[in-house]
């Protein structure tokens, strides 16, 4: 493993006698639960999603998926729940029509993950 | 020179790349129009001079050049084609421009095509090169202050900017914009600004040709998408200069490639797909601006130097962070103007009118030659200024102050400065790709048990709900992490070496700050705020900095486009992609993409000096280092979680 740079802290472990500087443990394998983050995007990805997929099939216009989009500060709702399509579109799970940029869900298998 | 191009050109240019740039007697009063002239005032590469001081190229110049290399290169199209081709391509367009005139939905006056009136070849091709050289030298025009970086904001901030226009202006600009979205701001600018400077220009351009090549999509085959294609698409003249200037302009060596080759051996050819807006039942052609096979290599050279200068230029770490500062810049300033609010969005009625910033929705009563004049008097300088009373104004807290507008003018303050004076107020937590990996691979273990974690809540959450939407979406956001990271046949749990841990990161960062594209409105600007803000909010504060905060970057390069986005190559006259023709070194490009840095965290403090100090900067690297992992893990919770 690379040497740690000059200026980083040391672990303890690093540290030889006499070193007073700041020391940190690295907790690699142990987390530590944080407050809740809430992220607006997938909060909007998901709302997309669940919107598209109770017609799988059915092209939903770009005002239709805008009417569920969250609150993303300044961007427009428009603007927002289409980046949310794109996204679910890399994961295989909605078609954007590049002409109409309607959307639509893909038809699942029941059971299917 | 020879004579014949002297008497095809009433104006030559002297240009450090292409030499010289021949103005065609049509394009004279365009490239004089204020319109053009207010690219001189506009940055190409915005902050980037902060790390290469030469980089002080303007739009301006980079339009000529692309107007140069357009004309010359449909010049060169035209003379490759035969003259089968190029009949069919002349009632192609023809036909086209007619069906529009004669579409009883358009309800506006229709003004005649300059083609209708043409009988030779040598006329058509005039006026196409001519109509191609004018969409060039316009493609920019639709650029904010500071281009890329500001883009976002300024689509943001539209109904603010405009908010003095009148109703009937607002809601044309709305009904463009809805028919835009997910495309860059500046293109749909532009297109509105090119039909304003129309009416200006009263030489013989074919203003029906110029706008459909500027509006039509790309890559979809129609006549004018071809004609696009040549001015901005994934080889195009737009790429193929700033290639040339920008690079020299930093003084790298990344435009070596053969751009006379690529322009010798252009191609017009038909494809056999249907044209979907003729709507004539038959089979029509899909038409291609394909490079012949000869130029392979001088092809290959050109995206491998693309990416190489995206790579170590435009994504250079200190250049993002410093067109990042701007942008941040700009947000902190619009809270404390009382624009917008602690979230950045719009309030009711701020007291500071957007007029200032409006360089594209025309107000008042004036006619159009005093409005367009007026429209371009914003640029780069308006946003400097404003950032330097800014500083002024800014500078004591106001009565009482809120939390968010303290913290709002503290950031303002240290951003400002870091934008005017360049003062080193921040640190990366990594600069180079071997430290980066290095982080990775240190984290490798813990990152692969937060994803393991992940997918165990996942299965959970979906054996029961199997098709119920939500948990199938968490499913599949989970399994695309593996499936990035089974590419590089990695098991995880499992020892990597750095840079093949170095993916893992990638894919965990785009899911928590990413988006698909860069033109999605402010999107990802706001997803990195988000999770920066997050991370400063609920880490350890170090001694020295308790307002110091944390700006994340995420980008992504594509190296190469495939399929029918991709550049197209001719070989005996059949089109195919370069992504089916070319060798395995570009397809190398992608995994070494897959192993840069495309995330980098910043911390940025308004105690400077205190940063200079080495233990200081250890400290701060250390808790960031401390906290990442209970960070990741609490992003991706939010995502696979109702």
């Amino acid at each position: 493993m690379k040497e740690l740079d000059h200026g980083q802290l040391k672990t303890s472990r690093q540290q030889k006698g006499g070193d007073l500087s700041e020391s940190y443990e690295e907790v690699l394998d142990e987390i530590v639960e944080l407050p809740p983050y809430v992220d607006p995007f997938i909060e909007t990805e998901k709302a997309v999603y669940q919107l598209v997929f109770q017609q799988p099939g059915r092209e939903y216009t770009i005002e239709e998926i805008a009417s569920v989009a969250h609150d993303m500060g300044p961007v427009d709702p428009r603007e927002a729940a289409f980046s949310a399509a794109r996204s679910l579109e890399a994961l295989g799970l909605v078609a954007i029509n590049a002409r109409t940029l309607a959307i639509s869900a893909h038809r699942v298998e029941t059971g299917s993950v | 020179m020879t004579n014949e191009d002297a008497r095809e050109f009433v104006k030559v240019i002297r240009d450090p790349v292409h030499d010289y740039v021949g103005v065609p007697n049509e394009l004279l009063p365009l490239i004089d129009h204020p319109f053009v002239q207010r690219l001189r005032r506009i940055s190409q590469t915005a902050m980037s001079s902060s790390v290469y001081p030469s980089m002080n190229g303007r739009r301006f110049e980079h339009s000529l050049g692309a107007m140069h290399l357009a004309y010359q290169g449909w010049i060169r199209t035209w003379s490759n084609t035969n003259r089968q081709i190029r009949t069919d391509f002349r009632d192609a367009v023809i036909t086209s421009l007619q069906s529009e005139l004669d579409d009883t939905s358009r309800t506006e006056e229709s003004a005649p095509h300059l083609l209708s009136e043409i009988s030779t070849d040598e006329q058509f091709a005039r006026i196409i090169a001519i109509a191609v050289g004018a969409a060039a030298l316009l493609h920019d025009v639709g650029h904010a202050p500071y281009s890329h970086t500001l883009e976002d904001l300024f689509k943001a901030y539209a109904d603010w900017i405009i908010a003095d226009c009148g109703q009937a202006a607002i809601a044309n600009f709305d009904l463009s914009r809805s028919a835009s979205v997910g495309r860059d701001f500046h293109e749909q600018i532009g297109i509105l600004l090119a039909s304003r400077l129309e009416p200006e220009v009263t030489s013989r351009i074919d203003w029906r040709v110029v706008s459909n090549i500027l509006a039509s999509d790309p890559a979809t085959g129609t006549w004018d998408s071809a004609l696009h294609d040549l001015v901005s698409g994934e080889v195009d003249v737009d790429r193929l200069d700033y290639l040339l200037r920008d690079t020299r302009n930093s003084g790298t060596e990344f435009g070596a490639f053969d751009k006379e080759r690529l322009l010798q051996s252009l191609e017009l050819l038909p494809g056999a797909v249907v044209d979907p807006r003729l709507e004539t039942g038959h089979e029509n052609t899909r038409w291609v601006i394909a490079f012949g096979s000869r130029a392979t290599s001088a092809l290959e050279t050109f995206i491998i130097n693309r990416y190489q200068y995206y790579r170590w230029v435009v994504y250079h770490y200190h250049t993002v962070i410093a067109n990042r500062m701007l942008k941040h810049c700009v947000f902190y300033l619009l809270q404390l103007e009382k624009v917008t609010d602690q979230n950045g969005k719009l309030r009711a009625n701020p007291v500071l009118s957007g007029a200032f910033l409006n360089y594209f929705v025309a107000q008042g009563d004036m006619d159009t030659k005093a409005l367009n004049r007026q429209l371009a008097l914003v640029d780069d300088h308006t946003i400097i200024e404003w950032i330097k009373r800014g500083i002024s104004k800014f500078a004591q807290p106001a009565e009482q102050e809120l939390d968010y507008e303290r913290r709002a003018r503290i950031r303002f303050q240290c951003l400002a400065s870091a934008v005017l004076h360049r003062t080193t107020n921040w640190v990366p937590m990594w600069k180079t790709d071997e430290d980066y990996a290095q982080f990775c691979y240190e984290r490798f273990g813990a990152l692969t048990t937060v994803v393991e974690s992940m997918h165990s809540r996942c299965k959970a959450d979906t054996a029961p709900l199997r098709n119920g939407g939500l948990n199938r979406i968490s499913a599949i956001r989970e399994s695309f992490i593996h499936m990035l990271y089974d590419r590089e046949d990695v098991p995880l749990n499992q020892a990597a070496l750095p840079p093949e841990s170095v993916p893992l990161l990638n894919s965990i960062a785009r899911e928590i700050v990413g988006t698909s594209t860069e033109a999605d409105g402010g999107t990802r600007f706001l997803r990195e705020m988000n999770a920066a803000e997050y991370f400063t909010r609920t880490w350890p504060p170090v001694d020295g900095h308790p307002d110091g905060f944390w700006i994340f970057a995420y980008d992504e390069i594509k190296p190469w486009r495939v399929g029918d986005e991709a550049a197209q190559i001719s070989r005996n006259k059949t089109v195919k992609p370069l992504s089916e023709q070319s060798s395995s070194m570009l397809v190398h490009l992608e995994r070494v993409e897959l192993r840069r840095a495309q995330f980098h965290c910043y911390f940025v403090t308004p105690n400077g000096d205190a940063m200079r100090n080495s233990d200081s900067v250890g400290a701060i690297t250390g808790r960031f280092r401390a906290h990442f992992n209970n960070f990741v893990y609490a992003s991706l919770k939010a995502n696979v979680e109702d």
